[in-house]
């Protein structure tokens, strides 16, 4: 993939995170679901994937970013869970964080390959 | 006027004078009765590598009763095993010096409830009892619980804190409440003794940890001297140090050498390179497992009869010579032995009948949570008028097709008996081919069974590890899903294995939970390993490395695998925090089940709840029908960062070989519990916890990357 094609991804990728964000403010609470679900099924564990491994075929970067996806979520719930009294920050700001966080390790990765 | 106030001083003033009199003479009618309770304690100190010894403990009342022309009996509730008592008494006004035996509890289990009986006439006694509590020592260090005594029926009106007599050389080093939480150490001097110092501890002391003190310079000196060595070593700056390392790195050669050259004797064409692959350690897994089946179908089931009987203790040997007159040779088990098992044990077919006599009402709720529900899978119940009422209308309502009413279960009446005779002698299963063995040759057949249900676990497990550090072309996503599905397969094949044979054999061939010690209950349990769950632990582990370390191109470097297990045993025998944290984690796995305390149980705990949190997201715990089960999660778990070792830098393999061979290894021992519907259900969490763990890894052999100098990862 080249870079522009790239950058454009991951400017859509920053902004389908900040909506998903955003569904936390009681105003855009009303956004469907069935725009959040597949964001939490797919994005997190993409940038996951590109991360640590980068897999080579559509097949395989499919897998692995509903595998590392599903894992971040499951993940995360399971931390909650241990101490209910504790909830700070919701699940829809923290795995968006975590994707753009993920996102940005990416970049520099890439950047640094690039002048390699 | 003048008069009554006359009148009214004189009558306060004989009051005045009355009222002292007639307070003594009521405190002689009925003199203050009160009892003191005090426990002395002396650590069976042991510092072995691995072992156990007794702790004694003297038990002392203290008391003074108003004068009662009838006993008074009481209880005494504790984790101490009561062995004898003496009574130094005033009886009618003479002083008398009798045993008062605790005999046998009324209650047992961790905690144990003994009746006891004061004489009619006491006013003044002190009792003395003697009791033993077991101890464990691990690594040099000595654990044992502390001493817990509750006094009901007596008007106990103080106890003092436990005391704990310590030996001049000895140090008491740590302290864990009843839950096994860490408590700041505290005790205090009462005095010495015989060159034993008496201290007193608080009363939430639950498990005392003791060691010589010479055990923390000592540890601190070879920790550091360690530390120094491995740290020269990796830096590669002790070139002598290499002559250390070279035998250890040779050892696996000369094992290989030794092992090859007398098993070639046997077969000139043998080498042990060519069994440690893949395909050999999934033949030989399969081969043990039909082996396993073969020898249950021929040679079970057991020829005994078995009976649980639910009653007091106390009776349970008469009824069992009552089912002995019924129907000849028979076993009988009691609940308290293991009433978590009955599920699995009943399914499998391991009991004949259920008697159901005079159970202690305090226990009864075990009753109802743990057997009653599975009762339906016993051919005969009989129930005895002395039983509950309420629970004889809920078993009689339940299973009316099965129960058998009688008067009393431990005398039978002749017409009884031979209403009984019949139906428990065609309860009993016998050998489809007509080769039913002898008590004794059953016994052998249980033991053979039940090593080989070791070597199961080691063969399985061996393949999974030698497929994961197979060196193969496959892209990752193949070898993910071969190493995942093996893992499986694995599991549920040993599963199925297990609970085949212990139907075949009507005895479980082991248990998850079930009494440490006991004998009788397991197949594996013939051999002396209870349920068995330490040495398939064992199995597990050894058959993980060796599956990863022996074969020939292994990704495992054996030199960093072995520097990583170099550096756990020196910070074990290390006393500072990070050791007492990993010795306290090895307790879990060798120690009795009180040894589960401090920093790594909180931990492991929080780990429990992660993997119940991602069990529970994808639907762990819809209903009671899909129990969860950690250890299960924590098998499938462990099996996924398998299939990424090839992405591991060479110092992050040993590490998640050591970290995965525990993991699954643990995991394993769980293929002893026989419950398909847990595993069913751990399947899906254990592998997306296990992407959890492997993400920590890569993390981990990312940082061991960029330290190398390579950002890049390995394509």
């Amino acid at each position: 993939m080249n870079l522009p094609t790239r950058q454009v991804q991951n400017a859509a990728a920053i902004v389908y995170s900040v909506v998903v964000m955003a569904t936390i403010i009681p105003g855009i609470a009303s956004v469907s679901n069935l725009i959040v679900v597949p964001y939490f099924l797919v994005v997190p564990g993409y940038y996951a994937d590109l991360l640590v491994h980068r897999s080579s075929t559509f097949i395989e970067r499919t897998f692995y970013s509903v595998a590392w996806s599903s894992t971040l979520l499951a993940a995360m719930v399971a931390i909650k869970s241990l101490d209910y009294s504790y909830q700070p920050v919701p699940i829809d700001v923290i795995i968006p964080s975590i994707a753009i966080i993920f996102l940005a390790f990416d970049v520099v990765k890439e950047r640094r390959e690039v002048e390699k | 006027m003048q008069k009554r106030v006359i009148l009214g001083f004189t009558i306060a003033f004989v009051v005045i004078l009355i009222a002292p009199w007639a307070g003594k003479a009521q405190a002689q009618a009925t003199p203050p009765s009160s009892v003191s309770v005090l426990v002395q304690f002396h650590p069976g100190l042991v510092y072995d590598v691995y072992g156990s010894s007794p702790s004694q403990a003297l038990v002392v009342l203290n008391g003074n009763l108003s004068d009662i022309p009838r006993t008074t009996p009481f209880l005494i509730t504790t984790n101490l095993k009561l062995v004898t008592g003496i009574l130094n008494a005033t009886v009618n006004g003479q002083t008398e010096v009798r045993n008062l035996s605790p005999g046998r509890p009324n209650v047992t289990g961790p905690i144990n409830t003994y009746a006891l009986t004061l004489p009619a006439h006491i006013t003044r006694f002190e009792l003395s009892i003697q009791g033993t509590e077991g101890g464990f020592s691990f690594l040099w260090r000595y654990l044992v619980p502390a001493p817990y005594v509750q006094i009901a029926g007596l008007p106990v009106t103080s106890q003092v804190p436990d005391q704990v007599a310590i030996p001049s050389g000895t140090v008491l080093s740590h302290e864990y409440g009843p839950g096994g939480s860490v408590l700041a150490l505290s005790y205090y001097l009462i005095g010495r003794s015989n060159g034993e110092a008496l201290y007193s501890i608080p009363y939430n002391v639950g498990v005392m940890e003791f060691q010589s003190n010479l055990f923390l310079p000592a540890s601190i000196a070879i920790t550091s001297v360690s530390l120094i060595v491995v740290a020269l070593l990796a830096l590669n700056f002790f070139e002598a140090g290499r002559r250390i390392v070279l035998p250890m790195r040779q050892w696996f050669d000369k094992l290989n050498l030794f092992v090859s050259k007398h098993l070639s004797r046997l077969s000139p064409r043998f080498k042990l390179r060519a069994v440690v692959q893949p395909r050999k350690f999934l033949a030989l897994f399969v081969l043990c497992a039909l082996v396993m089946a073969a020898g249950a179908a021929v040679g079970g089931p057991d020829p005994r009869i078995k009976a649980l009987i639910i009653s007091d203790p106390a009776n349970a040997p008469g009824i069992a010579n009552s089912l002995q007159q019924v129907a000849g040779n028979t076993q009988v088990t009691i609940p308290s032995q293991d009433p978590g098992d009955f599920a699995v044990m009943s399914s499998e077919g391991a009991f004949n009948v259920v008697v159901i006599s005079n159970y202690p009402v305090a226990q009864l709720h075990e009753f109802t949570s743990f057997i009653l529900p599975s009762l339906g899978n016993v051919p005969i119940i009989i129930v005895d008028k002395s039983a509950n009422a309420n629970l004889s209308i809920a078993v009689m309502s339940l299973y009316p097709g099965q129960v058998y009413r009688v008067q009393n279960a431990s005398s039978l009446s002749a017409t009884e008996m031979q209403t009984l005779s019949g139906p428990v002698i065609s309860a009993h299963r016998t050998n489809e081919l007509g080769l039913q063995l002898s008590v004794g040759g059953f016994q052998t057949l249980l033991a053979v069974e039940g090593v080989l249900s070791f070597v199961l676990v080691f063969l399985g497990w061996a393949y999974l590890g030698s497929l994961a550090s197979e060196p193969t072309p496959r892209t990752d996503l193949s070898n993910l899903v071969r190493v995942v599905s093996a893992g499986v397969f694995v599991f549920i094949f040993s599963e199925t294995v297990y609970i085949a044979t212990s139907s075949l054999l009507a005895l479980p061939l082991s248990l998850h939970a079930v009494t440490s010690g006991a004998h009788d209950l397991t197949a594996v349990g013939v051999i002396g390993f209870g349920g068995g769950s330490t040495p398939r632990l064992a199995a597990g582990v050894l058959g993980v490395l060796v599956g990863l370390i022996v074969p020939t191109g292994s990704r495992i470097s054996r030199n960093d695998f072995l520097l990583i297990a170099g550096v756990l045993l020196v910070l074990v025998a290390n006393p500072l925090t990070a050791g007492q944290f990993l010795y306290e984690g090895m307790l879990f796995f060798v120690g009795p089940y009180w040894t589960a305390v401090g920093t790594a149980l909180s931990a492991s705990l929080s780990v429990k709840g992660f993997l119940y949190g991602i069990g529970g997201v994808f639907g762990g715990n819809v209903s009671p029908v899909y129990l969860m089960s950690a250890g299960k999660i924590l098998y499938f778990a462990g099996v996924v960062p398998l299939a990424f070792l090839p992405r591991m830098g060479k110092l992050t393999g040993a590490l998640t070989a050591l970290g995965v061979a525990l993991l699954i290894g643990d995991g394993g021992v769980r293929v002893g519990e026989m419950t398909p519907t847990k595993t069913v259900i751990a399947v899906i969490p254990g592998v997306v916890a296990g992407f959890a763990i492997a993400a920590i890894l890569l993390a981990l052999a990312a940082a061991e990357l960029y330290a190398r100098g390579n950002w890049r990862f390995r394509r």
